[in-house]
């Protein structure tokens, strides 16, 4: 058993682990074991303005897709939930759909459909794309703890005089905000690590990292591709570790 | 609203005038009307099913009646939301709000209203005060026993002052000598304010004891309505004497209606034949018909007593309840056993009758009654 454990962790693990210690070698080319330690790859990070400026587009875009996620999931997953919205589980199932569908795809078609909109490959198409991806662990996590509340508490502010306004304010909102912030980091990281669909939107200045660090590997193999994704890895594991001091991870598993 | 000013309470009348409530083909609530006077508490008693938090929830206004309204005060409220209604409202699981501490919970229903902080200040330390619990202001409700709990959740919902309280099988998340003296609590507190409350429960124990009123539920209808000794002595039907407690029915003969409500019932066990009488309700017909006898009411002789109603019949069966000694008696000819509680008293042990001897068992005409069904 222990020694199952251990291996499925060297499988996990193992690839982070090589790529982050490749990021300090000394060496001109991508070598394991690393050979010396030194900053100099990340320095590389900060001095290649492509990479530093889609670092910049990938930060803006996860925060931007969260917070839109989040104007959208949250009503969405409510009214759902528990809602008297005819064909709910429909609609949760559309709402859950992006899951299941081949990024490409969704890509693809959003590119196409966003173009034929003129919004075309511009911020704004690059961020409603990313929602539409986002927006199903939005609405899980949020239906997921809100199913878990029973409905007493928002019928008790009712006859105490609360109106759905306020019973959503004062009452819903700070009960559910655990989900909230939940699938708002899952939205960030999802985004954050998105490939497939940023792919079709890229130009000068809507190129995300991995987009930008695609296509750096195409034409070089140096370390700074593996600088990069440590950095990456370290906004991911910054991002877990304030939702593990704030709430613990058990709240990001959705309750059953 | 009115709070600000004004900490008398008004005790007003609940009218329900032909409610009803089905949900897809399931019939919840039958057309059914109910008067709740002024400060009085009223208990909706019944198994689960039976349509007694319907009707709570559709006097609540968190469901919409089919037909029918509720009046409160003489004033129509069918179409308002629960937020307009001016009721009280205290859930089985309490839900208080966890992420308030006791005072904001307590405060809540004043918030809404927008009255002062000082005001909100004063109310909720009265509030306290009323359920005991004083000092406790700072607290979060997870850091309160349940009864507590129970009774912080009593407090939020009687700080607006409400007209009517609603109380969701209040008691039923707690233990059973938790239970009991939470009971008296309530009952002190509901006392003092005289407000006219509505008690949803299946506990007939905590109904019978709590209730100026009892409505006993069953299949979506009121089966009975009355005092608790009313519903519990004299039961109307099978469903309302059987749910109140152990009963023993006897079924039988009865001769046509007289001018009192003395009716003669014949019992035939084999080829025995009992005449026995018992009060009945004028409406009951001639007829075959059922009588039910509670047994603490019955008592057990050696020698025949000189009594109108007796039968005959051989502990089967004996147990010791503590207070009372319970026997189980076979009557030749019938197939169930009857129960019958003897209170043990001041007599000694050897006043017991042993399994397998013989007994009378006699009641008086007045603890029998019969039944509608």
């Amino acid at each position: 058993m222990l020694i199952y454990v251990v291996l499925f962790f060297i499988f996990l693990l193992g690839p982070i682990f090589i790529v982050v210690s490749i990021s300090f070698t000394e060496t001109e080319f991508v070598a394991f074991p690393p050979q010396g330690f030194s900053w100099k790859w990340y320095q590389r990070f900060f001095e290649y303005e492509p990479f530093i400026d889609s670092f910049i587009v990938s930060v803006e875009l996860a925060i931007a897709t969260a917070l839109l996620a989040v104007a959208l999931g949250v009503p969405a997953a409510l009214a759902v939930t528990r809602g008297r919205v005819p064909y709910a589980n429909t609609i949760m199932t559309f709402l859950l759909s992006p899951l299941s569908m081949p990024l490409i795809v969704v890509g693809f078609a959003l590119l196409f459909y966003l173009s034929a909109l003129g919004l075309g490959v511009s911020f704004v198409s690059l961020l409603i794309a990313h929602t539409v991806i986002s927006l199903p662990y939005v609405v899980r996590t949020v239906a997921g703890v809100y199913r878990g509340i029973s409905p007493d508490y928002e019928e008790s502010a009712a006859v105490l005089g609360a109106n759905r306004m306020q019973i959503f304010w004062y009452v819903t909102l700070p009960m559910i905000k655990p989900g909230i912030f939940a699938g708002m980091l899952f939205a960030m990281l999802i985004s954050i690590d998105n490939l497939p669909i940023s792919f079709f939107f890229g130009s000068a200045d809507t190129n995300t990292l991995p987009v930008v660090m695609l296509s750096y590997l195409e034409h070089q193999f140096d370390p700074s591709v593996a600088a990069a994704s440590s950095i990456q890895l370290i906004v991911a594991i910054i991002g877990l570790f304030i939702v593990e001091r704030i709430y613990g991870l058990d709240a990001m598993a959705p309750a059953s | 609203m009115s709070s600000n000013n004004n900490t008398d309470r008004q005790s007003l009348e609940l009218v329900l005038r032909g409610i009803s409530k089905r949900f897809g083909d399931v019939v919840a609530l039958e057309p059914s009307d109910l008067v709740v006077k002024p400060g009085v508490l009223l208990s909706l008693l019944g198994p689960s099913g039976c349509g007694k938090t319907t009707t709570l929830r559709v006097i609540a206004g968190f469901e919409a009646a089919d037909t029918g309204s509720v009046l409160i005060g003489g004033k129509d409220v069918t179409l308002l939301p629960p937020n307009k209604r001016g009721l009280g409202m205290v859930f089985q699981n309490y839900s208080l709000f966890p992420h308030m501490t006791v005072a904001d919970n307590v405060a809540f229903g004043l918030r809404m209203e927008k009255a002062s902080e000082q005001e909100i200040k004063r109310r909720v330390g009265e509030m306290l005060d009323l359920v005991q619990l004083p000092g406790v202001e700072k607290r979060f409700p997870n850091q309160l026993s349940g009864g507590q709990q129970q009774r912080i959740a009593l407090a939020r919902s009687l700080v607006t002052n409400p007209s009517v309280l609603l109380l969701d099988e209040p008691l039923g998340a707690l233990d059973k000598n938790l239970r009991e003296t939470m009971q008296f609590e309530l009952r002190r507190i509901q006392n003092t304010l005289g407000i006219t409350t509505i008690l949803v429960t299946h506990d007939q124990e905590e109904a019978l004891t709590l209730s100026d009123q009892v409505v006993v539920m069953d299949q979506g209808r009121f089966q009975q309505i009355g005092t608790p000794s009313e519903v519990y002595e004299s039961p109307e039907t099978r469903f309302v004497s059987e749910f109140l407690g152990t009963s023993n029915l006897l079924s039988g003969d009865i001769s046509a209606p007289t001018d009192s409500d003395d009716r003669k019932v014949t019992l035939q066990y084999g080829e025995v034949k009992t005449v026995i009488e018992s009060p009945g309700a004028p409406s009951i017909p001639a007829g075959p018909a059922t009588i039910a006898i509670r047994p603490e009411k019955i008592v057990l002789s050696k020698r025949s007593p000189e009594m109108r109603n007796v039968l005959q019949g051989i502990v089967k069966g004996h147990v010791f309840r503590g207070s009372y000694h319970a026997y189980e008696i076979s009557v030749a000819g019938r197939d169930d056993p009857i129960f019958v509680y003897d209170q043990a008293g001041e007599r000694s042990t050897d006043a017991v009758h042993p399994i397998g001897s013989g007994v009378y068992l006699t009641w008086k005409r007045e603890n029998s009654v019969v039944l509608r069904d």
